[in-house]
């Protein structure tokens, strides 16, 4: 009983203009329909008329299946811990695998010190909890200094070492592997310098995580830069932004990684006072599942969770120390 | 299309006869000329005019007695909490069974948390719910830590038999593109028919409601200003909202979904078209002083809200209501 018309179809306008001057109006005038047929009545070309008729196929049951809430509960994986205890406790263990995790704040306050900080921590091994996974770190201001990415894994090295002193010697030789060079390599880095390069990245995620199948998280850094200025048309950049967005979410779920995006913040003037916000409007604030605030207070820097579908507000402060954050 | 399966019967040969001079449609048929056409295919006008008011008769839509329809509406209207006694009140008792629900808002203001309450609400009812996740923001935890608040008694191993009974009924699709998100309707239109297909019909036989959270994310990546202008996002959006209503007055069903606001939170989004869709719109906003609490006001609804607004904050075990509370701190 649900019908469609041919307009709505996923189809050149050409195709779909040949089969509107043909007659077919809605999707169920092609029931029973063969391609020599349909190429004969509309004198679209056989492989154009094959198109038709696969656009129009019932998909198979099995890419419908959702999934029960009981389910989804025995498939949460362990978050990605950013070693920060206050911090992963609010965030409910760490960031979340298969959700996007948003850190908004104004510049330095350390969204790139704990970017950096995530991209380290993913290559934990799971013998102490962490993602045994790699990085790939999406760069649009040039922000990320490999000498603070060094010193952070560093870091994490002796802290390894620290943790294993008293345990097994199989633990110890786990955290012997895990060395600054390891932790280096498994971080991929790209620079984007427009929102075009920026927006293509996204599109091309899916062949790079082929390439890399081990890839766990994703940070986006940030992903304001290039919308800010330069845009006339705001209701393009809400569609451009949006579809960036949705792009990542998809890659999330079906590739089992976590998103982290960097946000700014923007001055929005009301009656007598102005606040600070976070960057690129009302609609953007729907795409991502978290969305973490960073702000200074009396000269010291905290974390506010804002918006969590699992874990209630909170706020935190935290140090960012030569070793981690 | 003239001719086919699901058109309004017209002798063949006369279909034939329509396709020679381009007429090929049921729309084309009704607004031609009659006079013209009748030379043109070479039969008599009177004919012709029989054939096109039989048509007629076919497709135009039968009248129903105002007191049957009440009668029906009576026997069939199935009202379900929505797990917050005080948004019951402000939805004029519930949820509505054939009823689109909007919960507009900005981020945080709670529109997934209900959404939650109102999936969990349904399963202890025993019915089941399809929850389709555009923003990774469905929670199995979450809705395990709302059935602890309903039930602050039971524990161990209780309270998993329980966890085990309620969270089956309710059911994820993520879908991050609006031809998925039709494909997924099509799927529960087949499977709520009288005919269903598949071995899981226990669960589409008990199908009550279905959420969307959110429409808005879904949606906004097609529509707007285009300067090829050929507004095909437009069109897929009316087909939605038709495909969603046609779902709910047919099989009973309640939809909720979710949308954002625009203009500094004066307006929701998706713009004139997509307002005019739902049944019930209800506005939340997020207030932080004197204390962080929430605020629901009712904007468009077929039924007399019991209160004007609510106030409520969101904790740990569900929704609090505390309108005595921001009272006393004016």
């Amino acid at each position: 009983s649900l019908h469609r018309e041919i307009n709505t179809l996923p189809l050149p306008p050409h195709i779909k203009s040949s089969l509107v001057k043909a007659g077919f109006v809605k999707t169920t005038d092609l029931d029973g329909m063969k391609p020599i047929a349909l190429s004969q009545e509309t004198g679209l070309t056989d492989e154009q008329a094959l198109e038709v008729i696969k656009a129009i196929a019932p998909p198979t049951n099995a890419s419908l299946k959702g999934a029960s809430a009981l389910e989804l509960l025995q498939k949460i994986q362990n978050p990605i811990i950013l070693f920060n205890a206050d911090i992963d406790e609010m965030l409910g263990g760490g960031i979340p695998i298969g959700k996007m995790t948003e850190f908004c704040g104004v510049p330095g306050i350390g969204k790139t010190q704990i970017g950096m900080q995530a991209a380290v921590d993913v290559s934990m091994p799971a013998d102490f909890d962490g993602a045994d996974g790699e990085c790939i770190y999406i760069d649009t201001e040039g922000s990320f200094v490999v000498e603070r990415a060094v010193e952070i894994a560093e870091g994490m090295v002796r802290h390894l070492t620290a943790m294993t002193e008293n345990r097994s010697a199989e633990e110890q030789k786990i955290a012997a592997s895990i060395t600054t060079d390891y932790i280096l390599n498994s971080i991929h880095y790209y620079r984007v310098h427009d929102y075009v390069e920026q927006l293509a990245l996204g599109n091309v995620l899916p062949s790079l995580l082929r390439d890399f199948p081990r890839v766990r998280l994703i940070v986006v850094d940030s992903v304001t830069f290039h919308f800010r200025h330069d845009f006339e048309d705001m209701s393009l950049r809400t569609r451009l932004l949006n579809s960036f967005a949705q792009n990542l979410m998809s890659i999330a779920e079906s590739h089992n990684l976590a998103v982290v995006l960097m946000n700014q913040m923007t001055t929005k003037v009301g009656q007598g006072e102005s606040i600070l916000v976070p960057a690129l409007g009302d609609s953007w604030g729907h795409n991502c599942t978290n969305r973490v605030i960073l702000y200074w207070k009396d000269g010291a820097r905290y974390a506010h969770l804002y918006k969590s579908p699992t874990k209630k507000q909170n706020t935190v402060p935290y140090f960012i120390t030569c070793d981690d954050v | 299309r003239l001719g086919g399966d699901d058109a309004p019967f017209v002798p063949p040969n006369i279909v034939d006869l329509l396709k020679q001079i381009r007429i090929r449609t049921v729309e084309q048929l009704i607004y031609c000329n009659p006079r013209i056409v009748s030379q043109q295919i070479g039969i008599p006008f009177e004919e012709l005019e029989e054939i096109i008011a039989a048509v007629e008769q076919q497709i135009a839509p039968v009248p129903s007695n105002a007191a049957d329809f009440l009668t029906n509406l009576l026997t069939n209207t199935d009202i379900t909490s929505s797990g917050f006694l005080s948004l019951d009140k402000l939805l004029g008792g519930g949820v509505f069974s054939g009823e689109l629900i909007e919960l507009i808002g900005g981020p945080a203001a709670g529109k997934t948390q209900i959404c939650l309450s109102s999936a969990l609400s349904f399963a202890l009812e025993g019915k089941t719910v399809v929850f389709i996740d555009t923003a990774n923001s469905f929670s199995s935890e979450r809705l395990i830590q709302l059935l602890e608040g309903k039930f602050p008694n039971l524990n161990g191993t209780d309270l998993d038999a329980k966890i085990e009974e309620i969270l089956p009924r309710i059911r994820c699709f993520k879908t991050f593109d609006i031809f998925r998100l039709m494909q997924i309707l099509e799927h529960i239109s087949q499977e709520t028919s009288t005919t269903p297909t598949s071995e899981d019909h226990l669960f589409f036989e008990n199908l009550s409601l279905v959420i969307v959270d959110s429409i808005a994310t879904l949606l906004s990546s097609i529509i707007g200003k285009s300067k090829v202008g050929n507004n095909i996002g437009h069109n897929l959006m009316i087909t939605l909202a038709r495909w969603m209503k046609t779902l709910a007055s047919e099989r009973g069903l309640s939809f909720m979904m979710t949308n954002y606001v625009v203009n500094e939170g004066s307006r929701a989004g998706l713009g004139d078209s997509w307002a005019s869709v739902c049944n019930v719109q209800v506005f939340l906003s997020y207030h932080v002083t004197p204390f962080s609490y929430r605020v629901g006001t009712i904007h468009k609804s077929q039924h007399m809200p019991l209160v004007p607004k609510i106030i409520f904050t969101i904790e740990e075990a569900g929704f609090r209501d505390c309108q005595t509370e921001e009272q006393m701190l004016q």
